[in-house]
């Protein structure tokens, strides 16, 4: 009896199951008193015939009970909804709107895959190409915010073996603001530096600019609270120094107290006394000024040659074009000042070349490295929004090709056609606004990426002292979207209409007779989506290649970084410039060991060592090389530049730089100033042309140090990359520590096993040694190898982000082009099989069948980038623009890709049934 | 739309269940399952009206003015859940009538054909 009982209740869950098919109404007015019916009818026949019965019973019910509520759903449907075409065909074109877009959600509704395909391929190249284009316009097109109309940037470089410096000496500066004043309606010098800062609120480390008098109001600043500097103020050999605040400082530090005029703030340990505040924004030609001082405050950073000698190059100009002086006038005026001043200390020597330029705003505000990878991610997402469009057309014009009988259905039964066309208008639009929004998120979303990606700052302007751009600033910029969603409107629109709008009444009664799934149907329009898929493969080479070559970048710049270990390192920065340490040269050496020795006593750092310089962040000191002592003389154009490093004992061995011959300083060494140095390979191969090095002598010269003795070579370890990864290695050459003993700059290196957490006990160290210093650096060796390559890797993975998304798009288009042909071509499929075709054939076929598309997009995109790849030149190192390794990679993934994306539905078409395939109409 | 009034003719040929469920019915009223039941004890059970479809039936039926909902007859239980009864109205009834003059006429012509059911196969005659 439980049997029976258990037995009706499934059956009886599965009648109400069926019943679902009901629409809803009708549903609650009867499946109570159904259900009752079909129970009591079971139940009868389950006494009265046995199970078998009962359960035939139940199964016809259930079978019924779907195909009923299937009719009458239906019926529902058919009486609520019809086209508004069929409804009214008279109806004039500006009324039932909301017919039409009720009709396009209906459509929309019907077909809710392909729907999905459209609105995320649209919201993909909308949002991608709306983040990329908003970096875009915050890096390169975004006005700065100060005037800079008619602003130039002359500089004056002797040129030598290819190397240049544009930077003044503060006496040509002077020399040159006085000579050519009628050009210009202002000259002013700035110089980018950074200091300890001691005020109110803790001592920090922050950037500011050295400038001449004039150079705020040059770029248009005014002061919020008291004044500006004035000309007597410029060489600031007066007491006190004074100083100019950013708005920013001022609220941060003084909470915007205007009594901050006449208070004294310490920098690098001098006092110099606020005299102004800058108005809200104005962060001076760098974008991260924290204050400005005068040039002469250079005296007590920089020391005191700063101010008085022409050979040290520190000092930038800008200038602002005077009315009525074209650029070309004031290039001349400045040729002619310039040279006069290069020459009055001499005639140039030979191999040496006077440079005279007057760079227009444009040029240095972006530098031509940044430009070309934005530019370059630009292109990438632009790629990515065609190859969209493609697939888009691609989606509608297949969907207007399926649709053909039915529009000739609906012109022949008397629909107009301007009607039709609205139709189609509106969901086009009603498409397109719902990728736009989805394509709103996906920028945001985009955008958050791309910040995230971001080293912490972004170099913009030309060379170290133009311009930061703080990603933080990055935003989806709306205009720039609404750009992107309009060009895919328009795409969606025209592709949406001109099937519709091709379908002439002539044609009609073709169309009409034409079933679906005749032979040879896949004509004209199959091609030509071929051929869109073609264009889409080229696309995707060229991303394809540019992400390789971004790649194959990034793996050698890490290769190149092996030259130190940087795994268990931590590195300090810091300075004693302006503290009482610094007050003699003894002291500053107790001071350094001291800290260092503190350092040494923690627990857990197992060797400390300083030094001048750190990996991958630059070259504090350069010089070059006159000659060697018995061996080589260098002309005067052809003086190789090393890097110079004074470094501490344990150098070495707390970095992992690896000693490949001699020997490095003894304990000694490190304290007497011996002109001893230990170089690298590159220096040995430059210098010494693979001799032994051992014992040999060269010269390096310090404009401040002429006819010091030369220096012996005692070691030589292995490359270690300091400046920027593109440079590549230089030659360098590290000295004993003792050799300059007033150097009150140094970096703290610890190897320990766990290096972060060592940091509070550092601190702890120098605070001990003297609360006042900051530390202006903070970094594990992990990250200083992260921040010498950022860049690079920000390009890299984006650029294969949209090499990977633009093959998946290709793919999804080749699959939905094979997928529709073999849906088409299934009558001839199936008579081909029905005549012994083997399905390996029939899966050739379909494959082939866009082979050639496939053959002249590959070529194409691949001469694309064999034309394009050049551009990119100044973003590779070590990697050759046209890797033939990295173009057939390109070829061969996106063969692949096409490959499997054809043959997954031709395997279908294989497994086609011959008979069902030729019955079905 | 003004409906004038429907002609018997319009609704033929009548589908099969309308017509059962018509001359289960007859004069009576019935609920859906006493439809069932009739139209079973009727034809010995070798026909039978399936639930799930039957109740759509019904509804499209009423619609369609062959048939109208009815109070329940005196003295019915009310056990279970709450029964609608149903009778037959006078178009329902004609519209029957017609159809079985339909059937009637195709009969004839079916016999003529020697395709009568005394000529069914398995037949004895």
């Amino acid at each position: 009896m439980r049997l029976w009982g258990r037995g009706a209740a499934v059956a009886s869950a599965l009648f109400r199951l069926a019943f679902r098919f009901f629409p809803r109404g009708h549903r609650e007015l009867t499946e109570a008193e159904a259900v009752e019916a079909f129970k009591l009818g079971y139940r009868r026949r389950r006494t009265e015939s046995g199970l078998a019965c009962a359960w035939r019973y139940a199964g016809r019910s259930v079978v019924d009970a779907v195909a009923a509520g299937w009719r009458t759903r239906r019926r529902h449907r058919a009486r609520t909804r019809q086209p508004p075409v069929a409804r009214n065909p008279e109806t004039g074109l500006l009324t039932d709107l909301g017919g039409d877009v009720r009709y396009a959600f209906r459509r929309m509704g019907r077909a809710p895959a392909f729907t999905a395909a459209v609105v995320l391929i649209l919201a993909l190249g909308v949002g991608v190409n709306a983040a990329v284009f908003s970096a875009l316009k915050t890096a390169l097109l975004e006005p700065p915010p100060y005037p800079s109309e008619r602003l130039v940037f002359p500089s004056l470089t002797v040129q030598r073996s290819g190397t240049e410096r544009s930077n003044w000496s503060y006496l040509d500066f002077r020399d040159f603001r006085q000579a050519t004043g009628e050009a210009f309606d202002a000259i002013a010098g700035y110089a980018s530096r950074s200091a300890s800062w001691t005020a109110p609120g803790e001592t920090a480390y922050v950037p500011y600019e050295l400038v001449t008098p004039g150079y705020l109001e040059l770029l248009g600043a005014v002061p919020a609270v008291g004044r500006f500097f004035v000309p007597e103020e410029e060489g600031a050999t007066s007491s006190p120094a004074v100083a100019v605040l950013s708005h920013d400082t001022w609220q941060s530090r003084f909470g915007g107290d205007p009594s901050v005029v006449g208070r004294s703030i310490t920098v690098d340990g001098v006092r110099v006394q606020v005299v102004g505040v800058a108005g809200a924004g104005f962060r001076g030609l760098t974008g991260e000024a924290a204050f400005w001082v005068p040039v002469g405050h250079a005296r007590a950073t920089l020391g005191s040659w700063a101010m008085g000698s022409r050979t040290s190059h520190w000092l930038h100009a800008v200038a602002r074009l005077a009315p009525g002086v074209a650029a070309e006038g004031a290039r001349a005026r400045v040729a002619a000042v310039g040279r006069a001043i290069a020459l009055a200390d001499g005639p140039l020597e030979a191999g040496e070349r006077l440079v005279v330029r007057v760079a227009p705003f444009r040029e240095v505000w972006t530098n031509p490295a940044t430009r070309t990878s934005i530019w370059l991610l630009a292109a990438a997402a632009g790629l990515v929004l065609l190859i969209a469009i493609t697939n888009l057309a691609s989606l509608l014009l297949a969907r207007g090709r399926r649709e053909s009988r039915e529009t000739a259905v609906r012109l022949a039964l008397g629909a107009g056609r301007a009607r039709l066309l609205r139709q189609r208008l509106v969901e086009s639009l009603v498409l397109a606004l719902l990728a736009g929004a989805g394509g709103l998120l996906m920028a945001a979303w985009a955008a958050g990426g791309i910040r995230a990606l971001w080293p912490d700052r972004l170099t913009a302007g030309a060379g170290a002292d133009v311009r930061w751009i703080d990603p933080a600033t990055l935003s989806v910029d709306l205009q720039v979207v609404g750009v992107g969603f309009a060009i895919a409107t328009l795409a969606a629109l025209v592709f949406a209409l001109l099937p519709a709008a091709l379908q002439d009444g002539g044609r009609l009664m073709t169309t009409l007779k034409r079933g679906p799934g005749t032979l040879g149907e896949s004509g004209r329009r199959g091609t030509g989506r071929s051929w869109l898929l073609g264009g889409q493969l080229a696309f995707s080479v060229v991303l394809l290649v540019a992400a390789g070559l971004l790649g194959g970048t990034l793996l050698r710049l890490h290769g190149e970084q092996k030259g130190f270990d940087h795994e268990g390192l931590l590195v300090v920065g810091y300075t004693f410039a302006g503290r009482p340490a610094n007050a003699s040269a003894p002291a500053l050496a107790a001071a350094h060991d001291a800290f260092r020795h503190r350092v040494e006593a923690l627990p857990g750092a197992r060797s400390v060592a300083l030094g001048t310089s750190a990996p991958l962040s630059g070259h504090p000191v350069r010089t070059r090389v006159s000659g060697v002592v018995g061996g080589r003389a260098f002309g005067e154009e052809a003086q190789p530049e090393i890097g110079v490093h004074s470094v501490s004992d344990g150098y070495f061995t707390t970095l992992g730089i690896d000693l490949v011959r001699g020997r490095t300083f003894t304990e000694e060494e490190f304290r007497r100033a011996g002109p001893i140095a230990v170089i690298n390979r590159a220096a040995a191969r430059v210098l010494f042309s693979g001799e032994d090095p051992l014992g040999r002598r060269f010269r390096m010269g310090f404009s401040v140090e002429e006819g010091n003795p030369p220096w012996t070579v005692v070691g030589v370890v292995d490359d270690v990359l300091y400046s920027t990864p593109v440079e590549g290695v230089m030659p360098e050459a590290y000295v004993p520590y003792g050799v300059w003993p007033g150097q009150a700059y140094a970096n703290l290196f610890v190897r320990a096993p766990d290096p972060a957490a060592l940091l509070p006990g550092v601190r702890e160290a120098m605070r001990a040694v003297d609360p006042d210093v900051p530390f202006w650096r903070t970094m594990t060796g992990a990250e200083l190898r992260r921040r010498g390559v950022a860049d690079t890797r920000v390009l890299a993975f984006v650029l294969a982000l949209f090499a990977g998304l633009a093959v998946l798009l290709s793919a999804a288009g080749v699959w939905a082009v094979v997928a529709q042909a073999v849906a088409e071509r299934r009558r001839e499929i199936g008579l081909r099989m029905a005549l012994g075709a083997e399905a390996v054939e029939v899966e050739g076929l379909m494959v082939r069948r866009g082979s050639l598309p496939l053959v002249v997009g590959g070529a194409t995109g691949l001469a694309i980038a064999a034309v394009g790849s050049r551009y990119l030149t100044r973003l590779l190192f070590r990697t050759d623009a046209h890797d033939p390794l990295i173009f057939a990679g390109a070829a061969g993934v996106v063969t692949a890709t096409w490959l499997l994306a054809s043959w997954l539905p031709a395997r279908a078409a294989a497994r086609v049934d011959p008979i069902e395939a030729l019955s079905s109409e | 739309m003004s409906e004038s009034a429907p002609r018997p003719e319009d609704h033929l040929p009548l589908p099969p269940q309308f017509y059962h469920v018509l001359l289960a019915l007859g004069e009576e009223r019935l609920h859906g399952y006493g439809i069932i039941q009739a139209f079973e004890a009727m034809t010995e059970g070798r026909e039978t009206l399936l639930p799930g479809s039957l109740y759509a039936t019904l509804a499209r039926m009423v619609e369609l003015g062959l048939l109208e909902p009815a109070g329940p007859p005196r003295g019915a239980t009310s056990g279970g859940p709450k029964r609608r009864y149903y009778r037959s109205t006078v178009l329902g009834r004609s519209v029957a009538r017609a159809e079985s003059a339909r059937m009637e006429r195709l009969l004839r012509l079916a016999r003529s054909r020697r395709m009568g059911p005394d000529l069914a196969p398995g037949a004895t005659s």
